[in-house]
């Protein structure tokens, strides 16, 4: 077996230990005790951190319940270290509530509920339902200290709702009976029997003796304190039995005192007399001076019952002189007043009046000490439950504030969502209306082609039908031999076949523009385009072409090229058909304007000219700003009326046949939805027209 | 008869002409052309009660046949010629624009010149 699998197997051991241990902590806390131990030191020796903080802390259980609290505090601070580093939150809450349990016990009320509540908070946090409900209870023992028993009892109701809920025996029965208690504190002396009994059947079925033995003990005392003297000695003497069975010296002491009660109130004082020794020596054993003093007092007082007068003046006065030697130790003001009572008692029944008075003025000082320390003790409680209540209410505003925050945080995502939602449903929306604005385009476009369409084929069907009438017209003057008529007929017949293919080849070109302007919405790509070259090339283009449609077309061309635009991002023959229909339509406006009657203009000569500038626009945003393309003209310019019209599909202002309508339209498809840029057009009437393409500069 | 052919199209003379050569050489009817609506004004201006009826086109540069129809039948001679409009656009909307205005026919284009000269006889 290699190391590594060694240590996984004792590992798990040590894993297996602690289960065990943790399990029975309640039930066997001796068992418990042992194993945790053995758990711990396995841990220790192969640093297995996990296996420490599990095993230190039922460790520190068990030394509570052994009220070993110095030492339990020890392996406590132990646990902590470790469940820290391993980030474990429920070991953290555990631990923090053990802290809470031994600064009560040792009086430091304020820190104990510092660190309950602490506790409290971490196990709300990782849902430790049982542990919640444990820390509650022991928050409430606390308060039970400070005399706060409503607060106490707010918090053990929390305690069993959260056991009740979940079936945790442990912090249902244990709350059970500190509500027993509180009543029984209270003087509710019936419904404090009704708790300690409900209290009772759960431990006894879980098979908790420790609790059983505490609750049969506080049956007794309540039945001692009712005088059933009877129910009181059986369950007083079950607790004592049990108590006995498990070792568990605290509880046999307090049984076997509490049977000393019962019986000197049964006024068996022999009986009487040996319960409060066996306890007394017990107590003793367990270094429990308090319960010593208690004991010596009580017997004290037995002795100087009438029927045990064998009992020296000289035993009396010993017991109380070890008593107060105890007091003193303990420097107890409560204890010495009973003490010095005892004396004055003691001194009394043997007539030493003198010292009795000097007790009896003890205790009256003492007395007034105390309750004048009750009342400032009472306050001091009162001060830290409300500044515990404080700090949990402060605590409980910044818990509702996460909440709050939690709730907005969740509000917002569901906003988000909703907005993504709306979002997708927009673009859902807005493709559909894109759709239908592209049907709507195409209806305009069915408008117009029939328009179109129509006007030359009523000239090709019509000439023809003419044509047909002709020739039978021809042959018959053929027939005739008139052959005058024959030759003007057969003129008419080829001037009509000429409007016929002029009008046949107007409609083609139609179609083929309707085609090429449905085509630029193909997915061509773009690429890096020199824009200076394209303008270039396409100027020559246009100029050549109308030269050799038109031999006596001439105009003048410019050309003003920013060389620092470089390559911009275009479809190269979509942005080439654009300018290449922007320098045609301006060569056809200063041809028009040359032609027409008054070419003159301030009596100079007029120059046809036409411009074509490139210009890198400034850039204020940072991104690569924008390149204008400029095809300037001198002709007539655009009327105002018809410069809404300019971009629409088969608006025109050549003459019929001359133009489809469709340049001006599909040029500015092609920059603004192919390119995102803008197509505006400038002009003043008389002086001329600039097209200006805006094109963004993304390399 | 006398009828005012008013289209922005100028091959719509010349078809005209040869369409109704035989009617023009027997004198039956005479056509004069317009090339626009304002231009037909002008003409009826100048030559009020001559024509008897009016053939227009819709769409032209300018005022539209509907516009001219319009003029025609609220503003300018009593009693009214017929005027008839000979369009492209077949659609209902000109249809019932036209037929409002007080159009007396509705033809389109591509026209059918045997149905025409059917109509031109029941109106002469």
């Amino acid at each position: 077996m290699n190391n590594e699998s060694n240590i996984q197997v004792l590992q798990d051991q040590i894993d297996q230990l602690n289960k065990e241990a943790w399990n029975i902590r309640v039930n066997d806390s001796t068992q418990s005790h042992v194993l945790s131990k053995k758990a711990f030191l396995l841990a220790e020796d192969i640093n297995y951190a996990k296996g420490k903080a599990e095993g230190y802390r039922t460790f520190a259980f068990c030394l509570i319940r052994l009220s070993k609290h110095i030492e339990a505090l020890e392996y406590s601070e132990k646990s902590l270290a470790l469940f820290e580093s391993l980030n474990d939150l429920d070991g953290k809450s555990s631990i923090y509530a053990y802290f809470g349990i031994i600064q009560r016990s040792l009086g430091n009320y304020s820190a104990s509920l510092e660190y309950l509540f602490k506790s409290l908070e971490l196990s709300q946090q990782t849902g430790n339902k049982e542990s919640e409900s444990l820390t509650c209870y022991h928050i409430a023992v606390t308060y039970k200290y400070l005399g706060e028993f409503e607060t106490a009892l707010t918090h053990l109701l929390q305690s069993l709702s959260i056991s009740r809920q979940n079936n945790y025996w442990i912090s249902e029965s244990y709350s059970l009976n500190l509500i027993g208690l509180i009543y029984f504190e209270t003087g509710d002396l019936s419904n404090a029997l009704d708790y300690y009994h409900q209290s009772l059947s759960f431990r006894q079925k879980a098979g908790d003796k420790w609790g059983e033995a505490g609750c049969l003990d506080n049956i007794g005392i309540i039945h001692f304190k009712l005088k059933d003297n009877s129910a009181a000695l059986d369950f007083c003497s079950r607790a004592l039995s049990i108590s006995r069975a498990i070792a568990d010296k605290k509880g046999e002491a307090n049984s076997l005192f509490h049977l000393g009660n019962i019986y000197e109130q049964l006024a068996d004082f022999k009986k009487a007399s040996a319960c409060y020794n066996d306890s007394l020596l017990i107590r003793r054993d367990i270094a429990d001076k308090k319960g010593e003093t208690e004991i010596l007092l009580f017997l004290a007082g037995l002795y100087l019952k009438e029927d045990l007068a064998e009992k020296s003046q000289q035993d009396i006065f010993e017991l109380l002189n070890k008593a107060l030697q105890l007091g003193e130790e303990m420097n107890a003001p409560d204890l010495l007043a009973k003490i010095h009572l005892g004396f004055y008692t003691a001194c009394k029944h043997f007539n030493r009046y003198q010292e009795a008075l000097t007790h009896i003025e003890t205790h009256i000082s003492l007395s007034k000490e105390i309750h004048s320390d009750a009342v400032n003790q009472k306050i001091q409680n009162l001060e830290i439950s409300y500044k515990a209540e404080k700090s949990r209410k402060e605590a409980e505003i910044y818990r509702l504030k996460n909440v709050e925050l939690a709730n907005l945080y969740e509000e917002s995502n569901r906003q988000k969502e909703e907005i993504e939602i709306t979002l997708a449903e927009l673009r859902s929306a807005q493709a559909q209306l894109i759709q239908s604005e592209k049907m709507a385009s195409l209806g305009e476009l069915t408008a117009g082609i029939a328009h179109e369409i129509q006007n030359p084929l009523n000239f090709v069907n019509n000439f023809s039908e003419v044509n047909k009438e002709l020739l039978t017209e021809m042959n018959e003057e053929i027939a005739k031999g008139n052959f005058d008529e024959v030759k003007a007929l057969a003129k008419d017949v080829t001037d009509n076949e000429e409007k016929i293919i002029f009008h046949g080849k107007r409609a083609d070109a139609i179609v083929k523009g309707m085609l090429q302007h449905s085509r630029s919405t193909n997915n061509a790509t773009k690429e890096p385009t020199d824009i200076n070259a394209l303008a270039d090339e396409y100027l020559r283009l246009a100029y050549h072409g109308l030269r050799a449609k038109d031999k006596s077309f001439n105009a003048t061309m410019k050309t003003d090229f920013d060389e620092s635009i470089g390559k911009i991002n275009v479809i190269p023959q979509d942005i080439g058909r654009v300018i290449l229909n922007l320098i045609t339509n301006a060569f056809y406006v200063v041809d028009e304007k040359k032609k027409s009657p008054h070419p003159l203009k301030g009596g100079e000569p007029y120059e046809p000219t036409v411009t074509v500038t490139t210009k890198k626009l400034g850039s204020p945003s940072g991104d690569g700003g924008k390149v204008e393309i400029s095809v300037k003209d001198n002709g007539n310019g655009i009327p105002q009326k018809v410069m809404d019209k300019i971009f629409q599909p088969f608006f025109t202002t050549k003459p019929t046949g001359k133009g489809t309508g469709l340049g001006l339209s599909m040029s500015y498809d092609i920059v603004t939805k192919g390119h995102g840029g803008e197509l505006k057009v400038e002009t003043k009437e008389g002086e001329g027209a600039e097209f200006i393409i805006i094109l963004p500069n993304k390399p | 008869m006398k009828i005012l052919v008013v289209d922005d199209e100028q091959d719509v003379k010349v078809l005209f002409e040869q369409r109704f050569r035989k009617e023009i050489r027997d004198g039956q009817m005479e056509f004069v052309f317009a090339f626009s609506g304002e231009e037909a004004l002008i003409y009826l201006n100048r030559h009020e009660h001559e024509a008897v009826l009016i053939l227009s086109d819709i769409n032209m540069p300018g005022m539209s046949g509907l516009e001219l129809l319009e003029q025609i039948k609220q503003k300018y001679h009593k009693p009214p010629p017929v005027v008839m409009m000979i369009t492209a656009y077949g659609d209902k909307e000109n249809y019932d624009t036209a037929m409002q205005l007080g159009a007396d026919d509705f033809l389109t284009k591509p026209l059918e010149f045997n149905l025409l000269k059917e109509k031109l006889k029941t109106i002469s």
